[in-house]
C-alpha cells in the first residue's frame, strides 16, 4: 500500500510541478515609497433623520471611486433633512442593469440608478423612467443644461431629449512614456497625430536586448471596442444607422464595417506584425496598463480616468516612467472628436411622488459647480458642468494633473454631431463583444482580412439588433 | 410479484369487473412494493416539494420561454417555434456554428478536468492516509481549496496568468505560443482554465475520496497481506473496487460540474469570443437579455447532461461494487 | 510495521517531503493573493514582494474601515449557510434512504428527478424564483435566502451512493427485529454515515457561503447582503488595482477556513471510527 501511495503521489506531484515553479519564478523590482493614490476626503455617513423621505439609489461603481460616490451621497444627506438617499451598491454596472431588468417584472426598482452609457437605449425602453429634461424644464433650470459640457450632455441626449443626468464621464487617450521618447530621440512635446506618426514612433521606441528579445515594445494594444467607437467619432463616422441611433428613430442596423474601421484594424496589425506592438487580446487592459507603468511598453490607449493610478503606479514601479497624454490618432482630414463614456443617473417613475422628488432633488444638488468640482477632483472624471472649472478645487486639481487639460481639449475639438457622439442601441453590450472578436481574429491572423472579420461581426450584431427591436413595443 | 399473487390477481379479474378491480387494488396496496412506495413518497416529500417549486416549475416555464422571443421583462413577445433550437444546433442553414463549437469546447474542457481532478484527488487521498504524525494538518491543507469560492480563485488565477505579474511568463516562453499570456492563445487558454478548475475542486474531490478510502475495512488489506498481495494489488483489487461507488459519484458530479462551469470563464476568458457553452448561456441571459435563447440553450444542455448521466449510470452502476 | 529503523526513517522522509511539497503547491495561489494584498495600491504588482520591510499590513484594517458592515455580511452568510445545510441534511437523508433501502416502482426515475436538478443551469430558475420570492414578500429575509436551497440533488446522490456501500444485512436484521424504518435511519444509518454527512455539510455550507447571483437579486439593502455580494464593492473600476479586493477576499475566506479546520476534526473522527467492521 505504502509504495502505491508514494507512486501515485509522485504522479500528482509531477502534475503540479508547474505550479511550484510558478512560485520560484522571478519577481520584478519595485519601490513602495511612491505617493499613494489621490487622497479621498472622508465624509462619514449620517443617520437617517426622523421623518425624512427615503430615496433608494442603486449604483455600480465600486472600489475607490465607489467610496467617492458614497461620500457624495453622505454630503447630500448632511446638507438637508427632507430626503435621505439610501445608496445601495449593486456589484457592477452590468449587475446594476441586470437587476433593474429583473426588477421590471416584479416592480422592484430603485428611485434613482447609476447606469453605464451602454444601457441608455435599454433604460429608455423600460418605460419606467422620467427623462430629466422634463424636470429641468418644469423647474425652469434649463440654464444648468446649457452649462453642461457639450460632449457630455450630447451623450445622454436622444431624439433631442436629455434622458439622464450625466454623472461620471471620461474619454480615451493615448498615454506615452515621455522619458522613453526622450531616450529614443523623439520629442515628447511634439504630438503624434496620425497612424503613421504612431507607427514610426513605435518603431523608434522598441528596444531589443542582445539576444533579440524585445525588452520594450513601442505600444501595448488590446481588444477594446470603446477605442474602436472613439476612432469612428474622431472621423465623424456613424457606427450604425439612422444617425447613430440618436435621432427620433431607433438604430436599425450597424454599419461599422466601414473603411475607417478597416484602417484602424490594419494600423494595429501592422505594428503587431512588425514586432513594435504587443497584442494583449481581449480583456487585456490590466496587463497592458501594468506594462505601461512598468516601462515595458512606451505607449498605451486608456481612459483619462486611469490617469491618477497610472501616475502613482509608475512612481511606485520606479522604472522612471513619465506619464504624458495625447489625443487619439486621427487622419489629417478628420473632423470629429472623441466621445465620452461612463455612467449617468436615471430617475425612475416608481415609488411615491415624494420619493421621485427626492431623487430629482439629489440630481439637482449633484449638478452644482461645487459638487462637480468635489466629484471630479477626487475621481479623475470630467466635471459635468463647465462652470466647475472656475472653482478653486478644480484649478488645484488641474495644477496637480496638467495632463487632464489635454483630455478636456480633446472632447472640445469639434462641434457636436450625431456621428461624433457615442451611438445608442438596445444591443450595445453584445455589439462590443462582436467587435472584439473581429479585432482579435484579424490581429492574431485567424481571419485574413480586416474587412472580412468586420463583415462577419456586423452580420452577428445586426441579427441580434433586429431581434431586440422586434420585441420592443413603440 | 410472486406467482400466487399473480394468479390471485388474474383470478379476481375474472369476477365482476368492479369488485375485481377493488380486490386487485387491495392486493396491490397490500404488496410490499406498494407499501414501500407510500413510504418513499412520504420520505421524499420535503425534498420533492422544494424541487418541484424551485427547480421543476421554472424548468417547465423555460420550455415555454424557449419557444419565444422575450421582451425586456422576460415575457414572451413573439412566438418563435423551434428556431432557437435550430440556431443552437446549427440546423438553420445560416452556416454559423458558434454554439455547436461551444458545446464541443465544453466537452473538451470536461475531458481535461474530470480525469485530472479525480486522479489528483485519489493521489492526495492516498497521501493523506500515510501513517505519520500531524497528518490532520495536511488533510486540512488539502481540503482548504473547498473554502475558496470560484469567484475568489478566479480573480487570483486571472492575476497568476496575467503577464503583468510575470508568474507564468516562463511557461509562455517554454511553450513558445507567441502571446503574452496563456489565456491569449487558443491552444493554451482552455488547459489554463482547466488547471485552475482542478485546483479549485481539489478540496472537494479530496475529502470525498478520503472518506471513501477510510470507509474500506482495514481487515481486507490485512488478510490480503497475509495472502502475499503487493501494495499495488491491494490498491487494484481492494481500494479501487471498494471505492467504485464514490468514484462513480465523482465522475458524475465532476462531469456535470465542469459542463456547467462558467464563473471561471467569466473571469478568465472575459471578452474572448470562443468560449464554453454555459458561458454562452450566461452571455445570452445577462448581456443580451435573450431569455428565450438562454432557456433553449439551457434545455439543450440539460438534455446533454441527462443523456450523459444515464450512460454513465448504466455503464458504471452495474460494475460498481455495492455491499 | 517497519523492519529496520532506516526503513522507518526513509518512509517518514519520503512521506513528509511529498506532503509538504503538495501542500506548498496547493497553497501557493493563496500566498500569491496575500502578496498582492500587501503590496499597496499599484497597477503593477509583482509576484513576490521585493521589499518585505515595506509591506502594507494596514490593508486589512482598511477593509473594515471602508465597510464596517462586513461583519454583518459575514453573519448573514453564516445564518444562510447554516440554515441551508441543516435543511439539506434532513431532506437529502430522507430521500436517499428511500432510494437506497425501499423497493418501489419508479425508483430510478425518482433518483434522476433529484439528479436532474443539478443539470438545470441556474439561469433557468433564477428569474422565476426571484419573482416568486418577491411576490410572497421574502426579499431581504433569511427565508428568501434559505428556502429555495433546502433540497439538493447533490446531497441525495452523495448519500444514496454512501448508503449503498453499507452492509444491507444490517437493515434486514434491524427490520426483522422490529426496528422502525425511521428509527433505523436515525439511530443506525445516520451515525454510520457520519463521514458522508459531514462531507455533505461542509460542501453545502461552503457552496451556500459562496453564492452570488441569488443573494444579489433577493437582497435590496446593505444590511441584508451576504459576503460574496458585499465584497464586490472592493473591486476597482477604471483602476486595475487589486490590493484591497484581495485583502477582502482573504478576510471572508477566513471564517470558512476556520470552520473547515474545526469540521475537519469532526470528519476525521467520523472517518477513523472504523464503524464499518463486522
Amino acid at each position: 500500500m505504502k509504495k502505491v501511495n508514494i507512486v501515485l503521489s509522485l504522479i500528482l506531484v509531477s502534475m503540479f510541478v508547474a505550479m511550484s515553479l510558478l512560485v520560484t519564478s522571478t519577481a520584478m523590482l519595485q519601490d513602495a515609497t511612491a505617493t499613494p493614490l489621490p487622497t479621498i476626503t472622508s465624509v462619514p455617513p449620517v443617520q437617517k433623520p426622523e421623518g425624512a423621505i427615503e430615496v433608494t439609489f442603486w449604483y455600480g461603481l465600486g472600489g475607490l471611486l465607489g467610496n467617492v460616490v458614497q461620500e457624495t451621497v453622505n454630503m447630500y444627506n448632511q446638507s438637508q433633512d427632507t430626503y435621505y438617499i439610501n445608496a445601495v451598491f449593486q456589484s457592477s454596472y452590468d449587475d446594476t442593469i441586470n437587476k433593474i431588468n429583473a426588477g421590471l417584472a416584479s416592480g422592484d426598482l430603485p428611485n434613482l440608478a447609476q447606469v453605464f452609457e451602454a444601457g441608455t437605449q435599454r433604460m429608455i425602453d423600460t418605460g419606467s423612467i422620467t427623462p430629466v429634461q422634463e424636470l429641468f424644464e418644469r423647474d425652469g433650470l434649463t440654464a444648468v443644461i446649457e452649462d453642461m459640457e457639450p460632449a457630455v450632455r450630447a451623450n445622454y441626449t436622444v431624439g433631442g431629449t436629455l434622458y439622464s443626468a450625466p454623472f461620471n464621464s471620461s474619454t480615451a487617450m493615448l498615454y506615452i512614456n515621455r522619458a522613453a521618447f526622450i531616450e529614443a530621440g523623439l520629442n515628447p512635446d511634439e504630438p503624434l497625430v496620425t497612424y503613421d506618426d504612431i507607427i514610426a514612433a513605435a518603431r523608434a521606441l522598441t528596444v531589443k536586448d542582445a539576444s533579440g528579445n524585445t525588452t520594450r515594445y513601442g505600444i501595448g494594444l488590446y481588444a477594446e471596442t470603446w477605442f474602436f467607437e472613439q476612432i469612428h467619432a474622431v472621423h465623424d463616422t456613424v457606427m450604425g444607422t439612422p444617425a447613430n441611433g440618436r435621432g427620433a428613430e431607433r438604430m436599425s442596423a450597424y454599419t461599422y464595417n466601414d473603411p475607417i474601421a478597416v484602417q484602424y484594424l490594419e494600423f494595429q496589425k501592422a505594428m503587431v506584425d512588425e514586432g513594435t506592438a504587443i497584442w494583449y487580446g481581449p480583456g487585456g487592459s490590466t496587463p497592458a496598463t501594468a506594462a505601461y507603468a512598468n516601462g515595458e511598453v512606451a505607449m498605451v490607449f486608456s481612459s483619462i480616468a486611469s490617469l491618477r493610478t497610472l501616475v502613482s503606479s509608475a512612481e511606485r514601479a520606479g522604472m522612471g516612467v513619465d506619464v504624458g497624454v495625447l489625443y487619439m490618432p486621427r487622419n489629417p482630414d478628420a473632423t470629429g472628436k472623441t466621445i465620452v463614456g461612463g455612467a449617468s443617473l436615471w430617475i425612475t417613475n416608481v415609488g411615491t411622488p415624494e420619493q421621485q422628488e427626492g431623487a430629482w432633488d439629489f440630481v439637482k444638488w449633484a449638478l452644482t459647480p461645487e459638487v462637480q468640482a468635489f466629484w471630479s477632483s477626487n475621481t479623475g472624471y470630467y466635471p459635468v458642468l463647465q462652470s466647475a472649472y472656475e472653482t478653486d478645487t478644480m484649478k488645484a486639481a488641474l495644477e496637480l494633473y496638467p495632463q487632464f487639460q489635454v483630455a478636456i481639449d480633446q472632447i472640445r475639438l469639434a462641434d457636436i454631431t450625431d456621428a461624433n457622439t457615442a451611438h445608442v442601441s438596445g444591443t450595445f453590450v453584445s455589439m462590443r463583444q462582436d467587435v472584439i472578436k473581429a479585432m482579435d481574429d484579424f490581429i492574431t491572423g485567424k481571419v485574413a482580412s480586416a474587412q472580412e472579420a468586420l463583415d462577419a461581426a456586423v452580420a452577428v450584431s445586426n441579427e441580434l439588433l433586429e431581434e431586440y427591436n422586434s420585441t420592443v413595443s413603440e | 410479484m410472486n406467482i400466487d399473487e399473480s394468479i390471485r390477481t388474474t383470478m379476481s379479474l375474472t369476477h365482476t369487473p368492479s369488485e375485481g378491480r377493488y380486490e386487485a387494488l387491495k392486493v396491490w396496496l397490500a404488496r410490499p412494493r406498494t407499501r414501500d412506495l407510500g413510504r418513499a413518497l412520504l420520505y421524499s416529500s420535503p425534498a420533492l416539494l422544494i424541487f418541484i417549486l424551485f427547480t421543476y416549475w421554472p424548468f417547465f416555464h423555460a420550455i415555454y420561454l424557449s419557444l419565444n422571443v422575450t421582451n425586456n421583462q422576460g415575457d414572451a413577445a413573439r412566438f418563435n417555434g423551434i428556431d432557437y433550437y435550430l440556431r443552437i444546433l446549427a440546423l438553420d442553414g445560416s452556416g454559423r456554428t458558434e454554439y455547436v463549437e461551444s458545446i464541443f469546447l465544453s466537452f473538451q474542457f470536461a475531458l481535461m478536468v474530470v480525469p485530472a481532478a479525480i486522479v489528483v484527488a485519489l493521489g492526495l487521498a492516498l497521501l493523506a492516509t500515510l501513517r505519520v504524525r500531524y497528518i490532520e494538518v495536511f488533510r486540512t491543507i488539502f481540503t482548504s481549496s473547498i473554502a475558496i469560492s470560484l469567484a475568489s480563485s478566479g480573480v487570483i488565477w486571472a492575476l497568476i496568468y496575467s503577464p503583468s505579474t510575470k508568474a507564468t511568463t516562463w511557461l509562455v516562453e517554454l511553450l513558445q505560443i507567441g502571446t503574452p499570456s496563456l489565456l491569449n492563445s487558443d491552444s493554451t487558454a482552455l488547459p489554463a482554465v482547466a488547471l485552475m478548475t482542478v485546483w479549485s475542486g481539489i478540496g472537494f474531490n479530496f475529502i470525498i475520496t478520503l472518506a471513501g478510502i477510510q470507509a474500506i475495512p482495514q481487515d481486507l488489506y490485512e488478510s490480503a497481506a497475509i495472502d502475499g498481495a503487493s501494495g499495488w494489488q491491494g490498491f487494484r483489487f481492494i481500494t479501487l473496487p471498494m471505492l467504485s461507488p464514490i468514484l462513480l459519484f465523482l465522475v458524475v458530479i465532476n462531469t456535470i460540474g465542469s459542463l456547467q462551469a462558467f464563473t471561471q470563464f467569466q473571469l478568465l476568458f472575459m471578452d474572448r469570443a470562443q468560449t464554453v457553452f454555459v458561458h454562452q448561456i450566461y452571455r445570452a441571459f445577462w448581456n443580451d437579455n435573450r431569455y428565450g435563447l438562454a432557456a433553449a440553450m439551457s434545455l439543450v444542455l440539460f438534455a446533454i447532461l441527462l443523456i450523459l448521466t444515464i450512460i454513465q449510470y448504466r455503464v458504471f452502476d452495474r460494475k460498481v461494487h455495492y455491499q | 510495521m517497519f523492519q529496520t529503523r532506516s526503513a522507518r526513517l526513509r518512509y517518514h522522509l519520503v512521506a513528509y517531503t511529498l506532503l509538504i511539497l503538495a501542500s506548498i503547491i496547493l497553497m501557493s495561489p493563496l500566498f500569491f493573493a496575500l502578496s498582492l494584498a500587501l503590496q499597496g495600491a499599484t497597477a503593477a504588482p509583482s509576484l513576490i514582494p521585493t521589499d518585505f520591510t515595506k509591506l502594507d499590513w494596514g490593508v486589512f484594517a482598511a477593509v473594515f474601515e471602508q465597510q464596517p458592515i462586513i461583519a454583518r455580511w459575514i453573519a448573514n452568510s453564516f445564518v444562510q449557510a447554516s440554515g441551508v445545510t441543516i435543511g439539506v441534511l434532513i431532506t437529502s437523508s430522507l430521500l436517499a434512504y428511500a432510494l437506497s433501502y425501499l423497493n418501489f416502482p419508479g425508483k430510478t426515475i425518482l433518483l434522476f428527478f433529484a439528479l436532474g436538478s443539478l443539470m438545470i443551469p441556474f439561469e433557468v430558475t433564477l428569474i422565476p424564483n426571484y419573482l416568486f420570492i418577491s411576490r410572497i414578500g421574502w426579499k431581504d429575509s433569511y427565508q428568501g435566502l434559505i428556502v429555495p436551497f433546502l433540497a439538493s440533488g447533490f446531497g441525495v446522490f452523495l448519500l444514496r451512493q454512501y448508503f449503498m456501500t453499507l452492509p444491507r444485512e444490517l437493515y434486514d436484521a434491524a427490520v426483522v427485529d422490529g426496528c422502525g424504518r425511521l428509527r433505523y435511519l436515525w439511530s443506525i444509518l445516520l451515525p454510520l454515515s457520519r463521514p458522508a454527512l459531514a462531507t455533505l455539510a461542509v460542501y453545502t455550507f461552503l457552496s451556500t457561503w459562496n453564492q452570488f447571483y441569488w443573494p444579489l437579486l433577493v437582497t435590496n439593502s446593505n444590511e441584508w447582503r451576504t459576503t460574496q455580494v458585499g465584497i464586490t464593492i472592493f473591486r476597482n473600476f477604471e483602476y486595475a488595482v487589486f490590493n484591497i479586493q484581495m485583502a477582502a477576499t482573504l478576510i471572508v475566506m477566513l471564517p470558512t477556513l476556520i470552520l473547515l479546520v474545526l469540521g475537519q476534526r469532526q470528519l476525521v473522527r467520523g472517518l477513523t471510527a472504523g464503524a464499518l467492521k463486522g
